[in-house]
């Protein structure tokens, strides 16, 4: 999004966006059947060299890539809040996975962190973006979303390896054909949204959601298996479209670094996602509390975009 | 080259490394079972290969955006790939010799923050 927003022009940036959305749910299609075909063949360890074609990109960045952008709205880097914020992440998540006293410093150091947010003149985090709830209470909604599908992604190859007796290639199968309606309906969210509106389809994906959560907690079977993963990533790809389009519009007429926040939500919701669903799967040995958990929190979906209005200086 | 056609050729490339990040995100999920069997591993700690890799991208994801300001964006894409390539293949050196340790994942995560300066 940053790259986006400052190298390509205004009217190609929707081109762009939409590349960009559609290659994300086609990532989750191929990332798993490219590991799944890869270890059928070899040791997982290779799956480290698929990332060498990366080299690809260097060399199309050094050819088409303008070496300097617009560095003048430069206001300084804020070394010590980005400090803290790392280690308030790290201490959050080791604060679940390993001990409950990390959670502790966790929360003292959010204090402070607000503390030096309020005080430095170019903060890390404008923490008068946080006092907009309508802003918070959608971002929430990303983390949340990004918690359960990640989870899911933790839990259901190891379910099917170590309860079917699946292959990494037919897990890796059984994810490319979910994903491949997941990529669809991204497409056809996108072009439900001037009709229905952006919280109308959170609701629909929420309910997906909760179905296929409903599903794996309930049944047993490879198919039945199969049938809710897919309804899991079509629900995250339509809630994931229409609250891209949703957040924005929560900012009124501020948006720009912010959207990083959102982006920040999202990925602190995909390292939550596996860490709390291992820890319950170590904890009770079995799969059903950690899908019943997940359950829980899409069901906060619903009251968090009860009554959402939306500022109207956009 | 026109600018137009360098222009679609740069998102193409960007979608290319969002691409990549996002394969990378998932890559590993379907390797779990094997991992945790190789490396005599319990679930919470097979964990910390998504979680690792989340909590860097998050990390990185704010502070190459913040840095985008600062250094040139072109300049700021190639660090994050140096890291990658880098990361991959000490991850494949040292996993394949079964000579590792779960920590050393950490590091083939530190360029993905590059990554999403796309995303």
């Amino acid at each position: 999004m940053v790259a986006v927003r400052l190298m390509i022009e205004p009217q190609r940036r929707p081109l762009a966006f939409s590349f960009i959305s559609v290659e994300i749910a086609l990532a989750i299609a191929l990332g798993p059947l490219i590991a799944g075909a890869l270890i059928s063949r070899f040791s997982w360890p290779v799956l480290f060299l698929v990332m060498l074609v990366s080299i690809l990109a260097a060399w199309l960045l050094l050819s088409f890539m303008p070496p300097v952008n617009d560095l003048s709205g430069y206001k300084g880097f804020d070394y010590l809040g980005a400090t803290m914020l790392f280690f308030f992440i790290v201490m959050l998540l080791l604060g679940v996975n390993l001990s409950y006293y990390y959670l502790l410093g966790a929360g003292g150091l959010l204090v402070v962190l607000a503390w030096w947010f309020n005080k430095t003149p170019a903060p890390f985090i404008e923490v008068k973006l946080l006092k907009n709830l309508v802003f918070v209470r959608a971002i929430t909604v990303g983390l949340i979303i990004n918690v359960v599908l990640l989870g899911g992604l933790f839990l259901l190859p190891l379910l099917l390896a170590n309860s079917y007796q699946l292959s990494s290639l037919k897990v890796g199968l059984i994810f490319f054909g979910a994903s491949i309606f997941s990529s669809l309906a991204s497409l056809f969210v996108g072009r439900l949204l001037p009709n229905y509106g952006n919280l109308t389809l959170i609701y629909v994906g929420a309910t997906l959601m909760a179905l296929s959560l409903l599903l794996l907690y309930f049944f047993t079977g490879v198919a039945i298996i199969g049938l809710a993963t897919g309804l899991l990533f079509i629900s995250y790809s339509t809630i994931q479209v229409a609250l891209n389009s949703l957040v924005p519009l929560t900012l009124g007429n501020k948006v720009g670094l912010d959207l990083e926040v959102y982006n920040l939500a999202n990925f602190i919701g995909m390292a939550l996602g596996p860490e709390i669903s291992s820890k319950i799967l170590d904890a009770t040995h079995s799969y059903e509390p950690a899908f019943l958990f997940s359950l829980s929190l899409v069901g906060l979906i619903f009251p968090l975009l009860f009554r959402l209005t939306i500022p109207k200086n956009q | 080259m026109k600018t137009k056609t360098k222009s679609t050729v740069l998102v193409l490339t960007l979608a290319f490394l969002s691409l990549l990040a996002a394969i990378n995100a998932v890559l590993f999920n379907i390797a779990f079972p094997n991992i945790s069997r190789d490396l005599h591993l319990a679930s919470s700690q097979v964990s910390w290969i998504a979680i690792g890799y989340s909590m860097v991208v998050a990390i990185g994801s704010i502070i190459y955006g913040k840095l985008a300001d600062a250094i040139s964006l072109r300049k700021l894409f190639l660090i994050g790939i140096g890291l990658f390539i880098l990361g991959s293949l000490l991850g494949h050196y040292h996993f394949g010799a079964h000579a590792a340790s779960q920590r050393r994942l950490g590091f083939y995560h530190l360029g993905d923050g590059g990554c999403p300066l796309n995303d």
